[in-house]
């Protein structure tokens, strides 16, 4: 119900989703994120590689991933991996993306959609 | 080294925009190990400006660094203090609220000067027995419907699992459950008592105090929507 009222804001969870779906795959580190990233969007997703990490430090923050130092092809790295409570905001928030990106699609396809005349009073 | 200019200038704003040492540290820490990657794998521009495209400018993602930290909030990062120990406090002062809610309303539209003027060895009219006995029986579920209703709002506002919901509302059932409210007429003159308190074992009526602030709580946050996809 009070989705309608928040829709303006709802593309600002999208890297937060991306970032949760990708690590329910396996955990990664940060530059492993990037470029799966990278891969499965076929670069469509483009940012500033290093925005991630303020939204991974948050994640971790409200228990959503945790982290660990450890040792990755010799070198060391933070690895980040989902926790249940984690899984569970990906569910609820991967629903409320299927909603919304089904709703927007009902829109563009509706009878007359992006052909439409501008309906003009008078 | 150019990268180490940029992490420089990052660090500067960091500091500017007063990020906790502690973050900073680690953010910076974390950028340095992707820049290595990214310096291994070939794929960055020796020029300054081809690793903030890359990276995102310093202020951007200083400003970004500070918009996240504000938003991982003490609930989320503390959901025990939040929903274990804080329910309780929170009922009672929502008690005492209404409690002095309805005594102000009453005394601002004179019914308590009404009451206080009234002949004691007159019976009470009909609708002043209905309005006490309203008080009695709202006393006993608002504060408690709208403590539940509160912590269900601050678990989606915090995005926590929907248990903390659960475990906030229970508490402030069984609190409300044992809560007892009576109010005494004075008798021969001398003055009425209110009275409140805990007490088991529970009737009937105290049951459904119990359910009240649970079904109210978990119905809210069912409805309310959560913020994953709504934050700013």
């Amino acid at each position: 119900m009070n989705e309608r009222r928040k829709s303006p804001d709802f593309l600002n969870g999208v890297p937060e989703l991306v970032l949760l779906q990708l690590l329910a795959v396996r955990p990664m580190y940060g530059y492993q994120v990037v470029q799966a990233i990278r891969q499965a969007t076929d670069e469509v997703l483009d940012f500033g590689e290093g925005s991630i990490y303020p939204i991974l430090h948050r994640l971790e923050d409200e228990q959503a991933l945790t982290s660990s130092r450890e040792t990755v092809a010799g070198r060391s790295r933070v690895v980040y991996r989902i926790t249940p409570r984690g899984r569970e905001r990906l569910q609820e928030s991967a629903a409320s993306w299927n909603r919304i990106a089904r709703a927007v699609s009902r829109l563009l396809e509706a009878e007359g959609g992006a052909h439409a005349r501008p309906a003009v009073a008078g | 080294m150019l990268g180490q200019q940029w992490l420089d200038d990052l660090a500067t704003e960091l500091r500017r925009r007063g990020i906790p040492e502690a973050r900073r540290r680690r953010l910076l820490a974390e950028l340095r190990d992707h820049w290595m990657d990214l310096a291994e794998e070939n794929e960055m521009s020796t020029m300054q400006t081809g690793l903030s495209e890359r990276m995102g400018l310093p202020a951007h993602l200083a400003e970004l660094a500070k918009h996240e930290h504000r938003k991982s909030g003490l609930i989320a990062r503390y959901p025990a203090v939040a929903f274990l120990v804080m329910p309780l406090p929170t009922a009672v002062l929502s008690v005492v609220l209404f409690t002095l809610l309805l005594s102000g309303l009453a005394w601002a539209t004179g019914f308590l000067t009404a009451l206080e003027s009234r002949q004691p060895d007159l019976p009470l009219t009909a609708s002043t027995q209905f309005l006490l006995d309203a008080f009695c029986v709202t006393i006993r579920f608002a504060p408690f419907v709208v403590a539940a209703g509160l912590f269900a709002w601050i678990s989606r506002r915090a995005s926590v699992s929907g248990w903390w919901c659960l475990a906030s509302c229970l508490l402030v059932g069984v609190l409300a459950g044992a809560f007892n409210c009576q109010l005494q007429m004075p008798v021969d003159g001398g003055k009425g008592v209110l009275s409140m308190g805990l007490g088991f074992p529970w009737s009937g009526l105290q049951y459904v105090q119990l359910a009240m602030p649970l079904i109210v709580g978990l119905a809210a946050w069912y409805l309310l929507p959560h913020r994953v996809l709504a934050r700013r």
